[in-house]
């Protein structure tokens, strides 16, 4: 399975590659909008795993992307899940707010990719 | 207009209204009294002088047969306190004012005799009938607006009426003057108050604003260090294997979490929507107690209650859950001996106790309810925000909770 993990937070990204590499194969991950669209324009991901402040562009934006391609999602916001879980503000997407442990990220993954990408908080 | 506003507003009006009337009250009564007090004074004078003033104007005596009259120079209008002003009791004029009648009646109580009539708005007739029913008492009044006097002198019962409507009549006219006044007086203090308030409170809520927005702030800092800290730590234990070091930080990271979430909760209530509902507080308790035996008997603590059943309320059920959590939470954490809990319904008020032994010194210590606020040596893992947000509940609920420690027992008291 290919992951997008995208945060603008490095050490984040630095230990979830690791963690994700070990548990679901190849991870690629991001830092900035930009830096999403373009490696969602040329390579094929399974999930991605998207931060929602990421900076330059907004995860809105990101979303419709991949709805586009039919991509899953993972939101990672801080603590608004109530908020994040409503379809209107981001459709299809399964919530995990921050803070979560590796074994609520794996389940997370394992939720979107197998079970679809109907909202849930599965932090609460 | 926030609870704390409407409360200030309605105790201040309220305040002002209760001075006001009894400012008032006091005024009239007094009024009143000085009223009676000059009327007897009159009534007095005339029974003194038996029966009447004197000599009317024009010659006609007015005197009772047989008795003396009174001379009528040396008019001091001071006299008598100055209270009647230059119409003072010694004043000639007083003769030609006042409206009065005296009848003698016999022993069987039958009028003999009209001692004296000046007073047109009652025959003489009505005059003789109304002496007859008036001899069981001294002095009092009568019909309204009549004043009398019952003496005895010659072997007869004299009845003097004296007719005080002109009198009253300003007194009746203050005493609408100052409801009118007093309902005016609350309008007005209504909406001085209410823009007082408006700026009073406003330093207020933007301080509770800014805190809490500090707390959710903090909050959400928090959170993605956490993730990162137990993240790395799962890592390390891959690389060089769980040992004492990693169980710690897994503990700590455990703490923290557990902060961020009261902090969550702290930043969010009572501003997140309550959905009030009929709950039954006995049953939340008890579940809650249930929930918690095993972690009560792991520190060797048995638990009292006395939960009366069905004790329902009208509030949020997840806050009355979470007010449970926290009360017990704070249990595990603090005591010392044996915990109680009690639960019962007072009136219209509900009563949830809870006591235990605690390290504290004795007194009152509602400053536990503060945020961030532990009191004597607060155990690992205390937050002091747990009271806090029971103390948050419970006002949203406009109920009251009191702690203090007597003889070494922390007692907490929350009445909704």
């Amino acid at each position: 399975m290919r992951i997008l993990l995208a945060a603008p937070d490095r050490d984040l990204l630095r230990c979830y590659n690791i963690i994700l590499d070990e548990a679901f194969g190849e991870t690629v991950t991001a830092f900035d909008g930009t830096h999403v669209l373009a490696l969602l324009a040329d390579t094929d991901f399974d999930l991605c795993i998207l931060d929602r402040d990421l900076p330059r562009v907004g995860h809105a934006e990101i979303r419709k992307k991949l709805a586009e391609k039919g991509i899953p999602a993972i939101v990672l916001t801080n603590g608004d899940a109530e908020q994040d879980a409503s379809p209107e503000a981001l459709p299809e997407a399964l919530v995990l707010p921050f803070p979560f442990s590796p074994d609520e990220m794996r389940a997370a993954v394992r939720l979107a990719t197998e079970k679809g990408t109907e909202p849930v908080n599965d932090h609460e | 207009m926030n609870k704390a506003q409407k409360k200030f507003l309605i105790s201040a009006v309220a305040a002002v209204f209760v001075l006001l009337t009894v400012l008032l009250a006091v005024i009239n009564v007094t009024n009143f009294t000085m009223i009676s007090e000059d009327a007897d004074r009159i009534t007095e004078m005339i029974a003194n002088r038996s029966g009447s003033f004197g000599t009317a104007p024009g010659g006609q005596s007015q005197t009772a047969p047989g008795s003396s009259t009174a001379p009528n120079g040396g008019f001091d209008p001071m006299r008598n306190g100055g209270r009647f002003g230059p119409m003072g009791l010694d004043s000639p004029e007083l003769n030609a004012t006042v409206r009065y009648f005296t009848i003698a009646l016999d022993d069987s109580g039958k009028a003999v005799e009209t001692v004296a009539f000046r007073i047109s708005a009652v025959t003489e007739e009505e005059a003789k009938e109304w002496a007859a029913s008036l001899v069981s008492e001294t002095t009092g009044w009568t019909h309204g607006t009549y004043r009398y006097r019952v003496t005895e002198a010659n072997g007869l019962t004299y009845v003097t009426v004296v007719d005080q409507a002109r009198e009253l009549l300003p007194s009746y006219r203050i005493l609408i003057i100052s409801a009118v006044g007093d309902v005016l007086a609350v309008v007005i203090s209504y909406f001085v108050l209410k823009g007082v308030g408006t700026r009073l409170f406003a330093p207020l809520e933007e301080a509770d604003r800014s805190q809490k927005k500090f707390i959710a702030n903090a909050d959400k800092e928090f959170r993605l260090p956490l993730t990162i800290i137990s993240a790395n730590t799962e890592l390390l234990e891959k690389t060089h294997g769980p040992d004492d070091q990693t169980r710690s930080i897994r503990r700590q990271v455990g703490r923290m979490n557990t902060l961020v979430e009261k902090l969550r909760s702290m930043s969010l209530y009572p501003e997140e929507e309550a959905k009030p509902a009929d709950v039954s507080l006995s049953d939340i308790l008890r579940s809650a107690l249930d929930g918690a035996a095993e972690r009560f008997a792991a520190k060797g603590l048995s638990v009292e209650t006395a939960i009366a059943d069905d004790v329902t309320v009208h509030a949020d059920p997840a806050a009355m859950t979470r007010m449970a959590d926290e009360l017990i939470d704070n249990a595990l954490r603090y005591a010392t001996t044996d915990v109680t809990f009690r639960l019962r319904r007072e009136g219209d008020r509900i009563l949830l106790e809870t006591e235990n032994g605690a390290a504290l010194p004795d007194g009152p210590c509602d400053q536990i309810f503060d945020r961030f606020t532990t009191l004597g040596n607060a155990p690992e893992g205390a937050t002091g925000l747990g009271l806090a947000y029971v103390k948050d509940i419970v006002r949203a609920s406009d109920g009251r909770l009191t702690a203090s420690v007597t003889d070494g027992t922390f007692s907490l008291r929350i009445a909704l």
